[in-house]
């Protein structure tokens, strides 16, 4: 029993075979190592969320926790990233906390375009940096292939806010947000063999009582019609503004 | 994909289509009758496409292997044409089959009781008998069970007023009572789940076949489909044809357009979508998320997702040694979870099992998979597929398989939608020897 588990266990791991990653192949991921500061890079506290196996790698569920009891006094989260390790562009999705946030979780879909690690790095105030990381395999399931493969326009349209129906005072809450934007990388062909070029939702700002208290950058790795979800500990006077790379600029209060 | 290659890979599929169910056969080890002794026992789980089709190819692949098959029912209807049954264009006894040929042709051992537990060290199976019984080999199929209260407010209570009717017989009757009851311009309202689900495309010709009854019935009514998801399987297939037949009778909304369902009220017939839109249904159907039947979790061969990771030389856990899993339970991605897949990984197994008791090494594994889908009784789409191991994977043999042409006659739509019949009724015999 006890070699066969072995057997199991090394079929696992073997199931990667071409992104096979030891604990410090981050290192190699060059965009991730000019990221890492710290003398010591953390695991404890950060938890990273993906399926094992993904049969849509246009829009893969992703959700980062970040447990808080691990910070030291004055000391909050400043910023988390999630970077590829086999995506044409190795930046996925970055989160900037302008204040401390009590409650760090926080759910987007990304895009993984093979079988690849998903890397998180969170970095503190203090500029101490915790680091996590997830295998996915990425398989287009044999029945769900959809046979449309249209282009849509790129421009930025119905902005959505869900604020949560009841908020305890004192207890973050969860707030969602989406607009809906095709988030087009620059490396799709139409039919023709034309590059589509690249058009991006760069950014979304939440501002509390008119000061930014989280801004969130998309890159090629986040999905069409960027989704993201996060907690918040105060959930009135809030705007939300998205920016795409030509300058335009949505507005949205709850 | 480009009709060109679209009309090559259709001409592959034919290919397949020809070479029917005797051609997925992998070569399965006989092993000589004046082999002396005990053979071994095998217990299989669950009498579904997967389950039935390993007992019957073990006995196939060797007679004095004990085989005995623990299912609950004494008829199993099946998923496939259930949603004919949904839009009364067949009967619920005409998806209905029954255990007499694993009986009385393969001398199949078969209880009709729950099996509760599972002791994979002591190979124990215990069934709602109370009876223990012992196995060399243990094959589970346990098909799916839903996620209770993922979606807040839909429980099992909750889904006998508002059915999922995504597992065959009194839900499928009672989601056609509602329909049958609803208004001439009522709506039709269904929530799909987010990818892995039983019948990646089952959702989709379920909206075309209530589409058809509502066409004929009470044309001024709708159907609205509330998606978890961006895009769905066969999709421009399936939204052309809509348009072609049912005109703006279905409205579909994926997740980016608010069609996440986060709350459903049963009583009220009401749900709630992730950003807050209230929506009414007049019937309502709730397909809720799901994951591998519960005696999976019971035998330790699920992981952290809910699903069964299994070898896929020969679908065996990755957990627990000498139970293999088949079916719409298991991590079998490029594969589908369909009827089609369990029957083909149910004769891997099978194949598996029966070289394992003899102390031979298993045939390489193939499969294939076709996923018919009627858009109304004569117009058919398919997507098909062949799959291999490579680098202890399962990959789709390139080249392989492929959708149906997008710009196809009507007289191809109807041949794929007698090919449907056919397929069902090839795949029904093959699994419970069901005569037609």
């Amino acid at each position: 029993m006890s070699v066969r588990r072995l057997l199991a266990a090394f079929a696992l791991v073997s199931c990667f075979p071409a992104t096979a990653q030891t604990a410090s192949d981050w290192q190699r991921l060059a965009p991730l190592a000019q990221t890492v500061k710290a003398e010591e890079v953390l695991s404890k506290g950060i938890d990273l969320t993906l399926p094992l196996v993904a049969e849509n790698g246009a829009a893969v569920p992703l959700r980062v926790n970040f447990d808080t009891s691990q910070l030291a006094e004055r000391e909050f989260i400043r910023s988390i990233r999630v970077f590829s390790s086999g995506n044409p562009n190795a930046e996925v999705i970055d989160f900037h906390f302008e204040a401390p946030f009590s409650r760090v979780e926080l759910s987007t879909r990304i895009r993984l375009s093979e079988s690849q690690t998903v890397f998180v790095l969170a970095e503190s105030n203090q500029g101490r940096q915790w680091l996590n990381q997830r295998d996915v395999r990425v398989t287009v399931s044999g029945c769900l292939m959809t046979g449309d493969d249209s282009v849509e326009a790129a421009a930025m349209n119905t902005p959505r806010i869900a604020l949560p129906r009841n908020t305890r005072p004192g207890e973050a809450a969860e707030v969602r947000t989406l607009i809906n934007h095709p988030m087009e990388t620059g490396f799709r062909e139409t039919a023709a063999g034309d590059v589509i070029p690249q058009q991006l939702v760069e950014s979304l700002t939440i501002e509390h009582n008119n000061q930014p208290i989280l801004l969130v950058k998309f890159h090629t790795g986040t999905s069409a019609n960027p989704f993201v979800s996060v907690f918040l500990d105060e959930t009135d006077n809030l705007l939300f503004r998205w920016e795409d790379q030509q300058g335009e600029r949505v507005e949205e209060k709850p | 994909m480009s009709n060109k290659n679209t009309s090559f890979s259709t001409s592959r599929r034919r290919l397949l289509k020809g070479l029917g169910m005797v051609g997925l056969l992998p070569a399965i080890p006989t092993i000589a009758a004046s082999t002396s002794g005990h053979a071994g026992h095998v217990i299989v789980v669950g009498g579904g496409f997967g389950g039935a089709t390993a007992a019957k190819y073990i006995k196939r692949g060797n007679p004095k292997i004990d085989v005995t098959l623990i299912e609950p029912n004494s008829t199993f209807y099946t998923c496939p044409f259930s949603n004919l049954v949904l839009a009364g264009e067949r009967s619920l006894d005409s998806i209905g089959h029954n255990y007499d040929e694993l009986k009385n042709v393969f001398g199949v051992k078969v209880i009709h009781a729950f099996a509760e537990d599972i002791d994979g060290v002591a190979h124990k199976v215990t069934l709602s008998t109370g009876e223990v019984l012992s196995y060399d080999r243990l094959l589970l199929s346990p098909g799916i069970d839903m996620r209770w209260n993922a979606i807040e407010g839909y429980d099992q209570a909750a889904s006998e007023k508002a059915p999922h009717a995504w597992k065959a017989g009194n839900q499928t009757l009672l989601l056609r009572k509602q329909l049958e009851e609803m208004e001439d311009g009522g709506t039709f309202v269904m929530s799909v789940p987010a990818d892995p689900f039983r019948c990646p495309p089952g959702p989709y010709e379920r909206a075309s076949l209530v589409a058809h009854y509502l066409k004929h019935h009470k044309p001024r009514s709708k159907i609205l489909i509330l998606d978890s998801k961006d895009s769905f399987s066969k999709q421009g297939l399936f939204t052309n044809a809509w348009k072609e037949i049912y005109g703006d009778m279905i409205e579909w909304v994926g997740v980016s357009g608010d069609g996440r369902v986060v709350r459903v009220d049963a009583d009220k017939r009401e749900v709630e979508t992730e950003f807050g839109t209230l929506h009414s249904a007049s019937a309502l159907n709730i397909i809720p998320p799901q994951k591998a039947g519960f005696i999976a979790d019971r035998a330790g061969v699920t992981n952290e997702s809910g699903w069964v990771p299994v070898n896929p030389n020969t679908f065996e856990s990755q957990q627990v040694a000498d139970i293999y899993v088949v079916g719409d339970a298991t991590i079998a991605a490029p594969m589908p979870k369909s009827g089609f897949a369990a029957n083909t990984q149910g004769k891997v197994a099978a194949a598996a099992i029966v070289a394992s008791l003899a102390g031979i090494t298993a045939p390489d594994p193939y499969w294939a998979n076709t996923c018919y889908s009627l858009v109304n009784p004569d117009y058919g789409i398919s997507v098909a597929g062949v799959y291999k191991v490579e680098d202890n994977q399962i990959i789709t043999v390139p080249g392989s398989g492929g959708l149906s042409a997008a710009d196809a006659s009507s007289e191809i739509r109807q041949a794929e939608a007698a090919y449907a019949v056919g397929w069902y009724e090839a795949i029904t015999q093959d699994t419970w020897g069901t005569k037609y």
